[in-house]
């Protein structure tokens, strides 16, 4: 008997739910963003889920949700900005070796704007190249470019052991 | 790409929560779908409603209603199958009506130009005649006085006869109708006994404009009658009588209803038109029917075509009653005359055998001049006799506007638009699947 398009759903969220929410996790910095993250964009997914079935690549269709759904939480909420801890001006190295870098990390992918995050994210999380990353994001490669160059400044500025970072492109 | 920000990525990452997903998650998208397609129906309506109520570039309907182009058109063109209802949008004074079998309506329609050139659409009901149009244009007499700027129709009681069309005065406040009381089919009882009468004289009324009430000026049988009204409005010739061999012209005060001169016609004369009087009130033009009387049953050179009638002017004296004959003999087909123009008759003349028709001038001692008069549909239209007589002729052909259209055609209309736009859409959709399928041979798996 063939499954129907709820039970092929919960199928594909109970098989990606981890990954959506680790690259959620990622782009918001918070658990609950980012639990409600993935709720938004899996409400929107089945939503069209047939056709993106019959499009034959739900990660991609899926991908590009969670991004533009977070770019455009960002939208919405910029004007009321929460609170974020604050930033060390500049950290010193890293004497307690990669705990103490992952929290630098994540305080200064806070302070990048969304694009600068999800470029990050995509690029050296999800390992996409410059082409697929500006595709998902709906972005030009030079925008993918220059947001990647920016974001890995910040990241240097505020992760010194990090200061081996270089733009590549691939 | 260095590994070391990759690694404390996939560090940060791990960090995230377990999660999950609450049940509904299915249901909620279900919802949101049904929320996106209410939304996209809802804008496609408001659209379509807004494009209901947007002027057209070309559109010359009733908002131009008021404009003043005094010019008659040298052709009007059929309407379109969906123009837009008289009813619904009335467009008066009118610079034309004719009918025509163009329309959805089983029976033949009217089509009502305005001054603004917009074409309107009267659909008539089984056996009902167009009307007589007044010489204002304003209003139209035929089972109903219509007024056709503010659409509001009044029903005349008791109903003057469409059979004779009622002519107007030349002010088009009233107009001279007749009210048949014969009963057409004689009939008996049970006993043989006649239950009706068919002999029964009818009333001649004026019909006051815009109440629509009824005046008897005069009782006669009517079966022959004409009528034409004096230039001031004060008198009108009427001809009665139970048939042609038995006619009169009878010169009505139309105050009093008093007789000022009856003149026996022969059965070949008749009043030329409702604009016989000529315009210095010392004539009245009479039409005498020279061959085939009962046109278009006239026997002709073939089976399939009967002759064409064939008739010349006279004029009669209103003050001696006398009758004088033009010089010109064998005009061709079925007159009668509209309108004067340059101190000549206006006469439409119809070809009974194919029913075409052609508006024609004919000044004295000149040959007939055929006036650019011409519309689609059957047989001649009708025009206002003050436009006729004053207005400039020969103006731009009219073709009317096809978004001067009735509402169910916006609907209609709309319907395609949103198929069309759904076919787009989904092969827009297809297109896009298969460039994705494409490219989703070379994009990465996202990490587990």
């Amino acid at each position: 008997m063939t499954a129907g398009p709820a039970d092929s759903f919960r199928e594909y969220v109970h098989a990606r739910l981890g990954t959506l929410v680790r690259a959620a996790f990622l782009l918001t910095g918070d658990s609950y963003l980012a639990e409600d993250l993935v709720q938004q964009t899996l409400a929107k997914v089945a939503s069209r889920w047939e056709h993106i079935v019959a499009d034959g690549n739900p990660d991609a269709y899926v991908r590009r949700v969670l991004y533009h759904q977070h770019v455009s939480w960002w939208r919405r909420w910029r004007r009321e900005p929460l609170p974020v801890a604050a930033v060390p001006e500049v950290a010193g190295a890293d004497p307690h070796g990669p705990t103490t870098t992952a929290i630098a990390v994540r305080q200064a992918l806070a302070k990048l704007a969304p694009k600068q995050r999800a470029v990050l994210v995509l690029r050296y999380f999800e390992d996409l190249t410059e082409a697929q990353t500006a595709q998902v994001l709906g972005v030009s490669t030079g925008t993918v470019k220059s947001q990647a160059r920016d974001a890995l400044a910040r990241l240097r500025a505020v992760a010194p052991e990090l200061a081996d970072l270089q733009e590549v492109s691939k | 790409m260095t590994t070391t920000l990759h690694r404390v990525l996939v560090d940060l990452a791990g960090e995230a929560p377990s999660v999950r997903m609450p049940e509904d998650l299915w249901r909620r998208g279900r919802r949101l779908r049904w929320r996106r397609r209410a939304a996209g129906i809802l804008a496609c309506l408001l659209v379509s409603m807004t494009a209901m109520w947007l002027p057209s570039p070309n559109a010359t309907g009733s908002q131009f209603a008021g404009t003043d182009d005094r010019t008659l058109p040298a052709w009007a063109a059929q309407p379109y199958l969906w123009q837009q209802t008289f009813s619904e949008d009335p467009n008066g004074p009118a610079k034309l009506v004719f009918e025509t079998g163009h329309s959805l309506d089983l029976d033949t329609s009217l089509v009502v130009v305005g001054r603004d050139d917009s074409f309107r659409l009267v659909y008539l009901d089984p056996g009902e005649l167009m009307g007589s149009l007044s010489p204002d244009g304003r209003y139209l007499l035929g089972d109903n006085l219509v007024d056709l700027v503010t659409g509001q129709s009044r029903k005349l009681s008791p109903a003057v006869s469409s059979h004779w069309p009622a002519v107007w005065s030349p002010d088009s406040q009233s107009a001279v109708a007749v009210i048949g009381q014969d009963d057409v089919v004689p009939t008996t009882g049970p006993n043989g006994e006649r239950i009706n009468d068919s002999t029964r004289l009818d009333n001649i009324v004026i019909v006051s404009v815009p109440d629509g009430s009824l005046r008897v000026v005069h009782v006669a049988e009517a079966d022959v009658f004409r009528a034409a009204f004096s230039p001031d409005g004060t008198r009108v010739a009427i001809t009665v009588g139970r048939d042609a061999q038995n006619k009169e012209l009878l010169i009505l005060d139309v105050a009093t209803g008093a007789v000022q001169r009856a003149v026996p016609l022969g059965e070949r004369q008749q009043i030329a038109g409702s604009a016989a009087w000529s315009p210095d009130g010392n004539q009245l033009i009479l039409t005498f029917i020279e061959e085939c009387i009962t046109s278009p049953s006239c026997d002709g050179p073939t089976p399939d075509r009967p002759a064409r009638q064939r008739f010349h002017l006279q004029h009669l004296d209103v003050d001696t009653g006398t009758v004088t004959d033009e010089a010109v003999r064998g005009r061709q087909d079925r007159p009668n005359l509209i309108a004067w123009r340059q101190g000549a008759p206006v006469l439409s003349v119809t070809n009974d055998a194919d029913n075409s028709c052609a508006i024609v001038r004919l000044p004295a001692g000149q040959s007939p001049e055929t006036l650019p008069l011409r519309a689609a549909g059957y047989g001649c239209p009708s025009y206002p006799r003050n436009a006729l007589e004053q207005w400039t002729l020969d103006g731009p052909q009219l073709t009317p506007s096809p978004w001067q259209a009735q509402n169910w055609a916006y609907v209609v209309l709309g319907l395609i638009v949103l198929t069309g736009a759904a076919l787009v859409v989904k092969l827009g959709r297809r297109w896009r699947r298969r460039s994705m399928t494409q490219r989703s041979r070379v994009a990465p798996e996202p990490p587990r």
